[in-house]
């Protein structure tokens, strides 16, 4: 069963790289991959599949650096602190309001581009937090309109296949290995 | 369940862990290797990609059925009149072009001794400059200012080397201007810009220098304009820096240097081929100590850059081995 989800995670990875490097003016970088990762890992939260996420997001900063991997970096330990461990929760805690489930994929994956766009920037234009920040919110722009579509429609699925009970859901917390 | 939570958080450490020894390995280089290793290992997907979508503009040309389907029909009929009106003007323009060509070859023989025109007719080329159209991989506003490289759409097959040339598709620029009777719609024969050099060859992909990168070197010429005439000034090294500007080194105090001056390449592998043009000198201070400080603003604007062209040359053995005395 995980192999057969490490190579379908493989193939769809690979695929949506390599949409990314055939049109790279309409699929701007990350739009496509980054969404695709995030929902792998979010599929079945395993430590397998974590780490053949965060593998490939790694793979594709090898292949296509910036100044800095932050988003394999920051990925993981993202999507591992968005889980939950299944103990009975305080009730403070049980007050407090959660992502829901189909809200999850899209905002990591906006994180994740945001901060990956972050790193693309010159190291000395933060010097200019304003302008900086400008400058990185433009540079959001092309890539947010085609990453928000794609991880909406893999969120819808990832609902999907846990209302048919092809995967499980988010709410039996972390499956373990 | 407790430990699978422990296990994730133990995987989520180790892999940033990872991306961080990669950050590193990245800055000392030791990832360059690799690079297009696993480029090559997306290549097929692209290329595959890019074979579907070459197909799609035939499929959107179709008219449309149902409701619009008439109102389809005719827009096809008259896009398709409308093309061939277009393709007989091209082929009546094509015609007068040939005889024009015709005409001026005729012209200039008649200024070269027949000899001598046959002997160079017949006389194979030494040297064989071939220019390869490539993609950008690399997407425009993915440029940091500090640009280490870019990765290109060509490779080993077809028959890239490192080191070489790669010089900007999209504009061409000659060292000729409107004091030269010069306007818009001439045609351009030559004169490219140059962007970088390729770093390394993959099998499908390569990875571009760019000339601001820092360990990029080659050998230029100044040029510097006087009213409508350009004279040949100082040989200098120009070298990437890692910043926006390249600076020329190499330089003797007596060398003139000033802002404004045209860097251009001072020949490719030693011989005067076409002229590739790097960019302006945007400072150049004199210091105490006898030594020039010239920075050198490329006249690239890497935001531009679509689609790349690689400046290919090998000798020609058997014509050297022949021509040999």
């Amino acid at each position: 069963m995980s192999l057969r989800h490490a190579a379908a995670a493989l193939a769809l990875a690979w695929f949506a790289m390599a949409v990314e490097l055939a049109w790279p003016g309409a699929v701007p970088r990350g739009s496509v991959v980054i969404p695709m990762i995030c929902a792998v890992i979010l599929w079945e939260r395993s430590a397998f599949l974590l780490s053949i996420g965060g593998g490939l997001l790694l793979f594709d900063w090898i292949a296509r650096p910036t100044a800095f991997p932050a988003a394999p970096l920051v990925l993981p330990l993202l999507v591992a602190a968005a889980g939950h461990s299944g103990e009975p929760r305080r009730a403070w805690r049980k007050k407090r309001p959660g992502v829901p489930s189909p809200l999850q994929l899209p905002l990591i994956a906006t994180m994740i581009l945001g901060l990956q766009a972050a790193s693309q920037q010159r190291p000395w234009a933060w010097s200019q937090p304003v302008a900086a920040s400008q400058e990185w919110l433009v540079s959001l722009h092309a890539p947010l309109l085609v990453l928000l579509p794609v991880s909406g429609v893999l969120a819808l699925l990832l609902q999907l296949a846990a209302e048919l009970g092809i995967r499980r859901t988010a709410a039996t917390g972390w499956r373990s290995d | 369940m407790h430990t699978s939570q422990g296990k994730i958080w133990l995987t989520a450490a180790a892999l940033s862990a990872l991306a961080m020894a990669a950050g590193g390995a990245e800055q000392l280089g030791a990832l360059r290797s690799i690079r297009p290793m696993l480029l090559d290992l997306c290549s097929p997907g692209r290329l595959a990609v890019l074979a579907i979508s070459s197909l799609r503009p035939a499929a959107d040309v179709l008219p449309q059925g149902g409701k619009n389907g008439k109102a389809g029909r005719t827009q096809a009929a008259e896009d398709a009149s409308g093309r061939e009106l277009l393709l007989r003007q091209l082929l009546i323009e094509n015609a007068r072009l040939r005889r024009e060509l015709d005409r001026e070859r005729d012209r200039s023989q008649q200024f070269l001794p027949q000899a001598e025109s046959a002997e160079a007719a017949q006389r194979p080329p030494l040297l064989d400059l071939r220019v390869i159209p490539a993609r950008m991989l690399s997407r425009q506003d993915e440029f940091p200012e500090v640009l280490r490289e870019l990765s290109i759409s060509a490779g080993r097959v077809h028959g890239l080397n490192r080191s070489e040339l790669v010089v900007q598709g999209a504009g061409r620029v000659i060292d000729a201007g409107q004091e030269q009777k010069i306007a818009a719609g001439d045609r351009v024969l030559d004169g490219l810009t140059v962007v970088g050099r390729i770093e390394r060859a993959g099998r499908w992909t390569s990875l571009v220098q760019p000339v601001t990168a820092e360990g990029f070197r080659a050998r230029v010429q100044l040029f510097r304009a006087a009213g409508s005439e350009r004279h040949a000034a100082a040989v200098a090294m120009l070298e990437g820096t890692g910043t926006p500007f390249c600076r020329l080194t190499g330089l003797e105090h007596t060398d003139a240097v000033a802002t404004g001056d045209e860097v251009f390449a001072a020949g490719v592998e030693g011989l005067s081929g076409p002229p590739l043009y790097f960019g302006r000198v945007v400072r150049a201070d004199f210091l105490a100590g006898g030594e020039w400080e010239v920075q050198v603003a490329p006249a690239v604007e890497l935001d531009d850059l679509d689609t790349i062209q690689v400046l290919r040359w090998e000798w020609l053995k058997n014509t050297v081995s022949e021509s040999a005395p």
